[in-house]
């Protein structure tokens, strides 16, 4: 816990001192616009709030996709396979912003798809459900084959298999890395903000937007991404050191 | 019990090369209590146990066992079948994330569909019989390795199987917990169980075994009762073989 507290005062330190760094900067050559940026706090929360939902039904969505995606990357059916495989190869292989570009100006038009939300949420779970999937293979695939034998000889079912002895461990291993990229889940949805879904990044441009003031409005920006982030990747160090225990 | 075994083949792919293991296996033995099986490290002692497991699938050949078939095709009766032996693995294999009475219970409840406090009840009266209760609540990675041994087994006989199948089950072990598991082996005699083991352990061997089977290369060289195999064993190999295995 001491190391914890530690940590989590020297991040604090940090942060503050640039924003020291920063205040100072800003009021020698002019004065601080603090006062009318915020004004617009309350775009900022919207915003806020919104990337965190934008992240939770992303979350979701994605470890269903990405199940789906690892059954059909283990099926028995080897067109089933390739198919995975090529999305994943295709997902992991493009940046991002091209994905949200092509999936909405082209594909979700194309099927008269114009909820910017419902769009958006779902091109980023099918992005992160690629990565997560591919945790998920590699989690199953180091399972000793002794503990699959061991399930087949004392009569479970290819199910239970699954559900009570593979994935318990593979979810307890790969915990750390699930945590992290859900971290990497509510950065990469600031990207939406492209396509015009007004989460926090959208709300920082917003406010920058009509107040002229550059850092006042990014400085929030990045103080609320890691609110979200810095929790998440202690917790993915806690249950990383609980797993080598 | 009666196993035979008639033309038995079965290939390897090792490092992409394919060895041939059984070229044309073929035996039969009756015993009540307990078969041995002994031979060098590589004699396909361990294979011969899995294949009749139905771990493995011979590419040709037929298994019989107490007079019925084993359908290597149909994974439905594999199934079926498999649920009626018990099997102990060289390392523990237990589950790392239940604990020992969990990994007890876990067959009755999900196979056997068992109730909950029915498979417990069973599950803590074969852990105390093995002498292993005690652990009940630890995880196999706080257990030593003849504890965990001890849990495989309890987990293997929990749903009262017909018989026994234990692959060299103190290989991982140090000497002491080797006799401690053996000891427990011979008692298990009592059971009125057929127990089928691939073991290195010749004193074991010698006086707890009723028959042997004595492999080597995918060959039977020696079968019998257990002391004349000992006291005058014809093939020259097995009398090797012997000789140094009881030199020291």
């Amino acid at each position: 816990m001491s190391i914890f507290a530690h940590r989590l005062l020297s991040i604090v330190i940090l942060l503050f001192s640039f924003l020291c760094f920063f205040l100072l900067a800003g009021s020698l050559h002019e004065a601080s616009q603090w006062e009318t940026v915020w004004r617009y706090r309350a775009v900022f929360w919207q915003g806020w709030v919104e990337t965190v939902m934008i992240a939770m039904v992303a979350l979701v969505l994605s470890s269903l996709i990405g199940s789906l995606i690892v059954t059909a990357r283990r099926s028995s059916f080897s067109w089933l396979r390739s198919i995975a495989l090529g999305l994943v190869e295709v997902i992991r292989g493009t940046p991002l912003l091209t994905q949200i570009l092509f999936l909405f100006y082209i594909a979700a038009h194309g099927i008269g798809l114009n909820n910017r939300f419902l769009a958006g949420v779902f091109i980023l779970s099918l992005f992160s459900s690629a990565y997560i999937a591919e945790m998920i293979r590699g989690g199953i695939e180091a399972i000793p084959l002794s503990q699959w034998e061991s399930a087949k000889i004392l009569g479970l079912t290819r199910f239970q298999t699954y559900r009570y002895v593979i994935l318990p461990q593979v979810l307890r291993q790969l915990s750390p890395a699930l945590t992290g990229q859900l971290a990497s889940l509510i950065k990469d949805s600031s990207l939406l903000s492209i396509i015009g879904i007004r989460e926090f990044t959208m709300a920082a441009q917003q406010v920058n937007a009509a107040t002229y003031c550059t850092l006042e409005s990014y400085f929030p920006l990045a103080c609320g991404y890691l609110l979200l982030t810095l929790p998440l990747s202690m917790g993915s160090r806690y249950l990383e050191k609980r797993n080598s225990a | 019990m009666k196993i035979s075994v008639s033309h038995l083949k079965k290939n390897f792919t090792l490092e992409h090369q394919q060895t041939e293991l059984f070229q044309d296996l073929s035996f039969s033995v009756e015993f009540d209590h307990v078969l041995a099986l002994i031979g060098p490290s590589g004699s396909g002692k361990t294979t011969l146990l899995r294949l009749l497991a139905g771990l493995e699938r011979p590419d040709e050949g037929i298994i019989t066992i107490n007079e019925e078939r084993l359908q290597f095709h149909s994974p439905k009766w594999l199934k079926q079948y498999q649920k009626k032996l018990g099997f102990v693995f060289q390392q523990q294999n237990l589950f790392p994330h239940y604990t020992a009475l969990e990994n007890v219970m876990l067959p009755l409840t999900l196979v056997h569909h068992e109730k909950s406090a029915t498979a417990q009840e069973k599950a803590i009266a074969i852990m105390e019989r093995l002498k292993i209760f005690q652990h009940a609540a630890k995880k196999p990675h706080q257990l030593s390795g003849g504890e965990a041994q001890r849990v495989a087994i309890a987990r293997a006989l929990v749903t009262e199987p017909q018989f026994l199948l234990l692959d060299e089950p103190t290989a991982s072990l140090d000497p002491e917990m080797k006799v401690e598991i053996l000891d427990l082996i011979a008692a298990l005699k009592t059971m009125a169980r057929p127990i089928i083991v691939v073991t290195h352990e010749m004193g074991f061997a010698r006086t707890c075994a009723e028959r042997l089977l004595f492999l080597e290369q995918g060959v039977i060289l020696e079968q019998g009762e257990t002391t004349p195999f000992f006291d005058h064993p014809q093939h020259p190999r097995v009398k090797k073989f012997l000789s140094h295995v009881f030199a020291y």
